[in-house]
């Protein structure tokens, strides 16, 4: 598409006028240069290259914009979507090109022709210029589409580098086509041009071949629907998702596996492409618990789905599958449990989001705020310690991270408080014990410094219990220790 | 009251009945004042709402006294101002905090959302529903769902709530204050009390106070004044106590603690 730039915004703005030159800017030290123009504009002889003073002075009727090539990689990245209903493997390639890999796809479309003749509509009803290009090779099929023409052999020498001085020499040794470079013996070329030159005429060629990296990664196992007539209600969409459903628990099912991440895809007629999947916590295949997952997920969509004119094709994927065998179910009721449990889980993922359900893990650390932190339900869970029988609780239940500084009342500097000011009221301690003493991590510093911390389990007048310490020991780390308050006991 | 100790901790279960979710169990709290106005204990197939300081402590304990297999759901609406669950500390009060599922909602109408799913989920220990602030939106029609929701699937619903009472239609309303300990050796802070008012109760009698130690090593209130050597454990009752129930309430067991002037200062300030 080598008009993308200007297209993508003549679309945006919905401005039917194509007539008016419309030129890209952008400053080069301080003068403005065309770096992209719409097809009138071309006609006019307005070329990227040039400065906009002078294509003023040629053609003053011109619309100017500024260039942005972030906005021309978001347009080609939304039609790489896009385009993924015509092969799961899609590539964009900056510019302003799509690398659709067809390999097994060109059937379904009624042959290659008809693939390559429905692309060139649907893009053009979106208002892009395209100048499709089929070959066996991706690099092959790029250098087709910049430079026109059929066979690779008839290819200028400028497909095969970007080099003037490699093209030159190339010139200068008679050689024109890209066919006739291929001819030549492949160690020859490399001491003379040197060997990127080979690299490229390969890539060319298919001597080597070339991964396409795809936007989306080719999902293990996917179901898709095609509508004559594109459905927008939401009656309709769910009976189709519930028939894609049933396709891809029939291959799943064969394949003795179930999916723990289910991707719909809902393709609008005009090329946008609505997202939605849900992740289940363990592999899974029943239509009626993913359908309710599907319905949960879409409710608490931010944005609604919006079907505009309808949606034309439906695909479902399945990209992380695990091994599911076929459920048993247990007579001790436990397995129920776990299956209850499961979908549960599920359902609140669903809901609100994988991260909002977590459960407490351990790490190995003296540190109170580090040694407990929150982690995603699926982590394994950790061993805790057992409290010793007989002893109060030692770790308060809920934990200020930070830690809150308060202002304490001591006997002695290094004694236990007395009396501490918290949230803007006097609490008297009428018990306490330590301290206990926690080092701090000076096998992490460089300096090897830090503060140690003598922890205090002290309770109020009221009867609260508090975790405070002191930071820093006294005239031995430092002259005026700070109190914080830590944590709160039951 | 034998009765009520039969049914909250079911000697022997049968096989087959994995739930064991028995409609009309009940959690035993002080064998004593508590449990004769509840009828037995506290109900656990139903949504019980706690107030007070010491809540999270409370609704912990009673999760684990109730001794129910399966995770724990904690469904939290927000980050409230006093910290957050510290794993070492649960595993001190008895608890496993790997049992402990959090469920960070981040408002009151997605937590309510949450608790729905959560709650139609027989194999939970408990809900608990922890808001902060005053949460207008649980008001009565959200308070008896989720009480027709507990008691349909005899899932333990604990409601958390911050703010003056607000009208409810759970089974019983709670204020928890901590409350000062017994002191150990050196003047040191004992094991974990909580001056408990059952403040409402449907259909039932209520504004009663008690005072009750939390014993973690048998995950269990003990009632305060009794020292761990003078452990009275329900199962082995004095008949005496037994019949306890008939007669006027006898003076709170620890009614001499319960004296000291904290703790009606305590009450005062929820009541702020």
């Amino acid at each position: 598409m080598p008009l993308l730039p200007a297209e993508r915004l003549t679309r945006a703005a919905s401005r039917p006028d194509a007539e008016t030159p419309l030129l890209l800017v952008a400053s080069d030290r301080g003068r403005q240069i065309i770096r992209a123009a719409n097809q009138a504009a071309l006609a006019q002889g307005l070329t990227p290259g040039l400065a906009l003073a002078d294509a003023r002075a040629a053609v003053p009727d011109v619309a100017v914009a500024p260039f942005d090539p972030d906005g021309d990689a978001a347009c080609l990245d939304w039609l790489a979507r896009g385009a993924t209903r015509w092969s799961p493997l899609v590539r964009p390639c900056p510019p302003h090109g799509l690398l659709i890999d067809i390999t097994g796809c060109a059937h379904l479309f009624g042959g290659e022709a008809s693939l390559v003749a429905d692309a060139v509509t649907r893009l053009a009803r979106l208002g892009f210029t395209v100048q499709p290009a089929l070959a066996a090779t991706p690099a092959a099929a790029m250098a087709l589409a910049r430079f026109g023409g059929v066979r690779v052999d008839d290819l200028p020498l400028a497909a095969l580098s970007e080099l003037e001085s490699v093209q030159q020499a190339l010139r200068r040794a008679g050689l024109r086509r890209v066919g006739e470079v291929a001819r030549l013996p492949r160690s020859a070329i490399a001491s003379r041009f040197g060997e990127a030159l080979v690299a490229a005429l390969d890539q060319l060629l298919q001597a080597t071949p070339e991964p396409l990296n795809p936007l989306l990664p080719a999902a293990p196992v996917a179901a898709q629907r095609r509508f004559a007539q594109p459905v927008a209600s939401h009656e309709a969409v769910r009976a189709g998702l519930q028939k894609l459903l049933l396709a891809v628990q029939v291959k799943l099912t064969a394949l003795g596996q179930g999916g723990r991440r289910f991707a719909l895809a809902l393709y609008r007629a005009d090329g946008h492409v609505a997202e939605v999947a849900v992740e289940t916590a363990a592999p899974q295949r029943d239509v009626a618990v993913l359908l309710r997952l599907f319905d949960e997920r879409i409710a608490a969509l931010n944005d609604p789905l919006d079907p505009g004119f309808g949606y034309d094709l439906m695909r479902l994927a399945v990209p992380d599958t695990a091994p599911l065998a076929e459920a048993q179910l247990g007579l001790d009721g436990g397995a129920l449990a776990e299956t209850q449990l499961t979908a549960l889980v599920d359902r609140l993922s669903a809901r609100l989001g994988r991260g909002r359900l977590q459960r407490l893990a351990r790490a190995d650390s003296h540190i109170p705020e580090q040694a407990s932190f929150l982690a995603a339900l699926g982590e394994p869970a950790a061993d805790w310690p057992r409290p010793d029988p007989g002893e109060p609780p030692a770790r308060p239940i809920r934990l200020f991270d930070p830690p809150q500084p308060i202002e304490v009342l001591a006997e002695v500097p290094d004694g236990p408080p007395r009396r501490f000011r918290w949230r803007a009221r006097v609490h008297d301690v009428t018990a306490h014990e330590g301290p206990e003493r926690i080092a701090a991590q000076w096998w992490r510093r460089k300096d090897g410094a830090g503060l140690t911390r003598d922890y205090w389990r002290v309770e109020d007048g009221e009867g609260r219990r508090y975790w405070l310490f002191r930071h820093g020991l006294y005239e031995r780390e430092t002259a005026a220790p700070r109190w914080y308050i830590h944590g709160l006991f039951a | 009251m034998r009765v009520a100790a039969a049914f909250a901790r079911p000697p022997s279960r049968p096989a087959l009945l994995p739930a064991g979710r028995l409609p009309q169990a009940r959690l035993a709290i002080d064998s004593g004042r508590l449990d004769a106005a509840l009828n037995g204990g506290l109900a656990l197939a139903g949504c019980h709402e706690l107030y007070g300081p010491a809540a999270t402590a409370f609704a912990l304990m009673l999760v684990l006294a109730s001794a129910r297999a399966g995770p724990i759901l904690w469904i939290s609406d927000g980050r409230g101002e006093d910290g957050r669950l510290h794993g070492d500390g649960i595993s001190e009060l008895g608890g496993d905090p790997a049992r402990l599922w959090l469920v960070a909602a981040g408002g009151v109408v997605p937590m309510l959302r949450a608790a729905g799913e959560a709650q139609a989920c027989p194999a939970l220990a408990a809900v608990v529903l922890e808001s902060h602030g005053e949460a207008r939106a649980i008001d009565l029609t959200v308070t008896r769902r989720l009480q027709l929701a507990a008691a349909a699937h005899g899932v333990f619903t604990l409601l958390l709530r911050g703010g003056p009472p607000r009208p409810s239609a759970a089974l019983t309303r709670w204020q928890a204050q901590p409350a000062p300990t017994r002191r150990l050796a050196a003047d040191a802070p004992g094991p974990p009390r909580l001056a408990l008012t059952l403040a409402r109760q449907r259909g039932g009698p209520a504004d009663i106070n008690q005072l009750l130690e939390w014993n973690r090593d048998r995950r269990r209130f003990v009632a305060a004044g009794q020292s761990a050597g003078q452990l009275v454990p329900i199962g082995f009752a004095p008949i005496g106590l037994a019949y306890a129930r008939g007669r006027p309430a006898p003076p709170h067991p620890g009614a001499g603690v319960a004296a000291a002037p904290g703790r009606a200062a305590d009450q005062g300030s929820v009541a702020a």
